[in-house]
């Protein structure tokens, strides 16, 4: 699990993601429990609200579920779930992103193809 | 463990001439940390000194659910609040050693945890036989912090504890305070002027600025709901129209705003379409912001 | 409001207890210095007065700053801890009696020694003075206590005042025990002392009594509203 937040985006998503990336990765497998929320706040020197509201996001989408008296769990397939979401998001955090800088930058489509084909 | 809240309503507090707490209205609920912040001399310490009982108000009420907080010691029994040990005065206070004053603590809070204070006594590494007046800054702010979170008391306040207190050392307080709250689940109200590093700690942040309540806000919701707006002059005064401006930087062309967006309004809409960055503030920015001078 | 007062009283006891210490172990230390610089015929007639004399006036000096010390650091510090005015107030008072019985025991501790030689004319002798002393203490520290608290309300004046009342009180009893070698004025105090009257006596406890009341009413006025 990556111990570093950032100050740039809300604790609460990062945590998710933390506990995303450390599923993608296989860290975290499936039917596997997830850290609870003391023990995440304690981790990450946080309040447990904040990291009960990112817990939550996930238990929300499905990618984790909740075991009554025992914990958080990974749900079946969060994986692909995380993958797709993931791709969806691609292209709006990346992609639109590279198309806006490389306007501001004069570059022609053409020339961002090749760039692109270059890095692939 | 109470479950009433400790709420005041039109809380006024004059000295003299001057009156330093403007009709203020809030409500603690239990089980939460809290962070309140403001400038020096924005009234934080008067206003949890009269919230705790240990200094009347002038007009107002204020109370643990619906019993009267001032003199009365059922309530009292449930609140702490603890200070700066001053060590300005000759005598006073910060004469006792410290042995002393903790064990004072002990005779006074009835829900004292001994055990736990030896525990921090030792966990700080503070030599208890030494008179206070004698300690060093930083010991001073540990024999407070000790006080506070050995109390027992369901709220509990501190004013500025990690003033004095070296990066580590203040590390230790968060982890200790979430550790004890996380067991606990007293409620806490912190104040401090070191922002940033107890963001994260705080579920919600009450913002004091000359004598009125700013705000009284979910921590996350108040730093994602503002963004710093940078790019050409013009550009970013398109974008700010219809938003909250709270705080200009100009330098020649270029100019950076902090704003904020109303209910239901986004700060990412107002962009669309023009050439400014974007970045997300952070609970310090957002504090100068709204507190800092124009 | 009951566990308040318990509370302060605790403290307050503690407290107390330190200062007895104190007190006893001055009052030895001065009356073993009398024994040492007097013949043996004069040593128990002396001795008695002088344990009285000895008593009360270190009684007087420790009541009056022990008492004060109490306003400015202990009390603070109690309602730093969330304890109410009232109750801390209140212990208070019955702490100037503890504070009163204490002198007159150390006192009388004191005579002890000479009790067995002096038996009739002891209580005779010490009884007016003892009760003198315990009424006559307390408004001693109904001043301490209002000095203090105006101290702090208005700052510098009323700590000079605090200083001067007290030097001039250490400087009367310095006065007397340089007397009391000599001129044996002291003897002669004590042996009216013991001449007067049961009846105005008791009348001059009540005055006392009355004094120290009153002055402790104002000092409630000042204290029930004051911030830390």
């Amino acid at each position: 699990m990556n111990l570093n937040l950032n100050q740039e985006r809300s604790i609460y998503l990062q945590i998710g993601e933390a506990i995303e990336n450390d599923i993608l990765r296989g860290i975290l497998q499936e039917e596997e429990r997830v850290p609870s929320t003391n023990e995440l706040a304690k981790l990450y020197s946080i309040n447990p609200a904040t990291a009960a509201k990112g817990v939550n996001l996930l238990v929300d989408a499905g990618i984790l579920y909740k075991k009554r008296g025992i914990g958080m769990f990974v749900s079946q397939g969060a994986k692909q779930q995380i993958q797709a979401k993931r791709r969806d998001e691609f292209y709006q955090s990346y992609v639109v992103r590279l198309a806006a800088e490389a306007k501001s930058l004069s570059i022609t489509k053409q020339e961002l193809i090749e760039m692109i084909e270059k890095a692939l | 463990m109470t479950n009433e809240t400790l709420h005041c309503t039109g809380l006024c507090k004059t000295y003299g001439k001057q009156q330093v707490l403007h009709d203020i209205e809030l409500t603690l609920e239990p089980g939460r940390i809290y962070g309140l912040i403001g400038r020096n001399g924005a009234g934080k310490t008067t206003l949890l000194s009269i919230l705790s009982g240990q200094n009347p108000e002038t007009s107002g009420q204020v109370q643990l659910g619906q019993q009267k907080v001032w003199e009365n010691q059922a309530v009292l029994d449930h609140i702490c609040f603890q200070r700066e040990i001053q060590t300005s005065a000759s005598a006073g206070v910060s004469q006792l050693k410290a042995k002393e004053y903790l064990r004072m603590a002990s005779i006074y809070y009835p829900h004292w945890d001994d055990a736990y204070a030896k525990r921090l006594v030792q966990e700080f590494g503070l030599d208890i036989k030494k008179r206070i007046s004698k300690l060093s800054k930083g010991q001073i702010s540990m024999v407070s912090i000790i006080a506070a979170l050995a109390s027992g008391a369901d709220y509990t306040f501190l004013d500025e504890p990690v003033a004095g207190l070296d990066v580590l050392a203040r590390e230790k307080f968060y982890n200790l305070l979430l550790e004890l709250y996380t067991e606990t689940q007293r409620t806490f109200v912190i104040s401090t002027h070191i922002i940033e590093e107890a963001a994260g700690v705080f579920e919600q942040v009450i913002m004091i600025d000359k004598g009125k309540l700013l705000l009284k806000e979910d921590t996350e919701q108040l730093v994602s709901s503002g963004m710093l707006v940078s790019g050409s002059a013009e550009e970013v005064d398109a974008v700010c129209e219809g938003l909250v401006v709270r705080h200009v930087r100009k330098v020649g062309r270029s100019k950076t705003a902090a704003v904020f967006a109303p209910q239901g309004d986004s700060v990412q809409a107002h962009a669309e379409g023009h050439d400014v960055d974007l970045a997300p503030m952070t609970l310090q920015k957002v504090f100068v912001a709204l507190c800092g001078e124009e | 409001m009951k566990t308040g007062v318990l509370r302060n009283l605790r403290m307050q006891l503690l407290v107390a207890a330190q200062m007895a210490g104190t007190q006893l172990a001055v009052s030895v230390l001065l009356l073993v210095w009398q024994m040492l610089t007097n013949s043996m015929e004069y040593l128990a007639l002396r001795m008695s007065i002088s344990a009285v004399v000895y008593g009360v006036l270190i009684g007087l000096v420790m009541a009056g700053v022990s008492y004060s010390t109490l306003y400015q650091c202990y009390l603070p510090a109690a309602l730093g801890f969330s304890s109410s005015r009232k109750a801390s107030f209140l212990t208070a008072q019955a702490t100037k009696l503890v504070y009163s019985l204490i002198t007159v025991l150390v006192t009388m501790l004191l005579n002890g020694l000479v009790m067995l030689l002096w038996r009739e004319a002891f209580w005779a002798a010490v009884a007016p003075v003892c009760l003198l002393t315990l009424f006559g203490l307390l408004p001693v520290m109904s001043i301490a206590e209002l000095l203090t608290l105006l101290a702090k309300k208005f700052g510098k004046i009323g700590a000079v005042l605090l200083v001067l009342v007290f030097a001039m009180l250490g400087g009367c009893g310095g006065f007397l025990i340089g007397y009391s070698g000599d001129g044996d004025l002291l003897g002669y105090i004590t042996a009216r002392v013991q001449l007067l009257p049961g009846g105005l006596v008791g009348a001059a406890c009540c005055i006392l009594l009355a004094v120290s009341v009153l002055l402790s009413l104002i000092s409630w006025r000042l204290y029930r509203h004051s911030p830390i």
